[in-house]
């Protein structure tokens, strides 16, 4: 469906917004006009319109103004203004729009000094069209490859001159295989929360997490998997070998974390909420006290959702508090993946990021690698990648993290409630 | 049942360390960064531990690692 520039602009005057800008839609395809012929003026806010219409006049440029057809604004009144005089004059948005063939008074009002400062800038009118949604199916965009896993290739990170060096994060989970050979030499503190357990993980969650904030590259096929290589890791165990803890073993974990002045906290784990639940008032202090000691906690969204089933499970605790960093899974299509939480409860449970969190390649317990799914992955992910954005900037506040973790997300045609700000994005 | 709680004025939480065994819990880990106090209330409800200078008290809840399961 074809819709004239004007015609969206009149729709726009019945509404009773006062500082709309006319709208810019892409084409569907090339062989669509993109020009009216008219063209756009913006006008100073200051200037009352009778000034506007008086100048114009000396330039020999009839305007008519929106107040003019007030009360009979049917339909066509923009037709009926622009065939009536040379051009009309939206007075609440600053804007006029005039006819075809008027580009000498416009260049001559634009340029005398006496009326410079009132009319602004002058653009084309566009047609606008309706979007047309994309025909073709999403292929996979990205597959690892000879040097990389995707989820690397997907943040932007291999062209990065940074690497996390000197950067502390510290990673609560399952623990780390403190063998392996990929990261053992990464590895700086470590202590474990759980009774009877050492930091040696049995469950190979934690080796996954901490390969993806800091493990290198394979040792003889050199294929490129983690973000922050040189970051230095410090390892909570706060899940036992089975992959379950507690509240109070995260929160002393979290505590571990701060004494050791970590920058940034990795935790990919948490609870179910039900919709409409609140988030833990606990949490959310202990992560604003953590904001205020300059460490940002980044942590899973969850993936208890199934939207293949139409099933949206909300985020999960804790990163539903809105101090901790929030982090949904993506496809290697750039899709939102099926099991991702989305962002559904108004208290709080925002998702705030999105990290690549299907078949990603780290290391894995017993001196193994291996390919796992959730969002668990995609929050180290993210967790490597502000390791290098505060080696990039070292002074920057946790908040200055999070807000340019946020700035830097590629954004995608995807709800923000699933994808926050996008995809995790490396521009450095 | 066990609990986790937050204080209001960090420099205080001993004295709410001291309130909360006064009251019968167990006291497990009192994490002075974050102002967090852990313990056990024994048979006695959550809401009974809402004393002066507690922000917030929950349940200890279990968490668990965030892999998405196998279908």
């Amino acid at each position: 469906m074809l819709l004239a520039g004007f015609l969206c602009n009149e729709l726009k005057l019945l509404m009773p917004a006062t500082t709309l800008i006319p709208a810019r839609f892409l084409r569907e395809d090339d062989q669509k006009p993109r020009f009216t012929g008219k063209q756009l003026v913006l006008l100073n806010s200051a200037a009352t319109t009778k000034t506007i219409t008086s100048q114009a006049k000396k330039s020999s440029l009839r305007l008519a103004s929106t107040a003019d057809f007030s009360k009979s604004r049917t339909g066509d009144f923009l037709t009926q203004a622009l065939v009536q005089a040379d051009g009309i004059v939206f007075e609440k948005l600053k804007v006029a729009i005039i006819n075809e063939a008027l580009e000498d008074p416009m260049r001559h009002l634009m340029a005398a000094s006496s009326t410079a400062r009132n009319f602004l800038r002058t653009e084309a009118e566009r047609f606008v069209y309706a979007l047309a949604g994309s025909k073709k199916k999403k292929s996979t965009l990205f597959t690892d490859n000879s040097s990389a896993t995707w989820a690397l290739q997907a943040i932007n990170v291999l062209k990065s001159k940074y690497s996390g060096k000197g950067i502390r994060v510290a990673v609560l989970d399952t623990g780390i295989d403190t063998g392996h050979p990929d990261l053992k030499s990464r590895i700086r503190g470590k202590k474990t929360f759980v009774s009877g357990q050492q930091v040696m993980d049995r469950n190979g969650h934690g080796t996954h997490c901490s390969g993806l904030v800091a493990g290198l590259h394979h040792p003889t096929r050199k294929f490129r998997y983690g973000v922050a290589p040189d970051a230095q890791l410090y390892i909570g165990k706060v899940l036992s070998n089975d992959g379950v803890g507690t509240d109070s073993s995260i929160l002393a974990g979290i505590e571990w974390a701060l004494e050791q002045k970590c920058r940034i906290i990795s935790m990919s784990l948490g609870g179910a909420v039900e919709p409409g639940e609140k988030y833990s008032s606990v949490y959310e202090s202990v992560a604003r006290e953590a904001l205020k000691q300059n460490c940002l906690i980044i942590a899973a969204a969850g993936n208890e959702s199934e939207r293949s089933r139409n099933i949206i499970a909300p985020v999960g605790h804790p990163a539903n508090c809105p101090s901790i960093f929030a982090v949904g899974s993506l496809s290697a299509s750039l899709s939102i993946s099926d099991f991702s939480c989305g962002g559904l409860n108004s208290d709080g449970g925002q998702v705030d990021i999105a990290g690549p969190g299907e078949n990603i390649w780290s290391t894995w317990k017993n001196n193994g690698y291996r390919r796992e799914s959730g969002t668990s992955m995609a929050t180290p992910i993210v967790a490597g990648l502000a390791a290098l954005i505060q080696q990039a900037d070292p002074d920057a506040s946790a908040a200055a993290l999070w807000m340019r973790l946020s700035q830097d997300a590629k954004r995608l045609p995807l709800p923000a409630s699933d994808c926050g700000a996008g995809l995790a994005y490396s521009r450095h | 049942m066990k609990f986790i709680a937050v204080v209001t004025d960090k420099d205080k939480i001993d004295q709410v360390v001291k309130s909360l065994e006064a009251l019968g819990c167990t006291i497990e880990k009192v994490l002075r960064l974050t102002g967090v106090i852990t313990g056990d209330a024994g048979p006695r409800k959550i809401e009974e531990l809402n004393l002066p200078g507690i922000l917030s008290v929950e349940p200890d809840r279990k968490i668990s690692i965030r892999k998405k399961r196998p279908n």
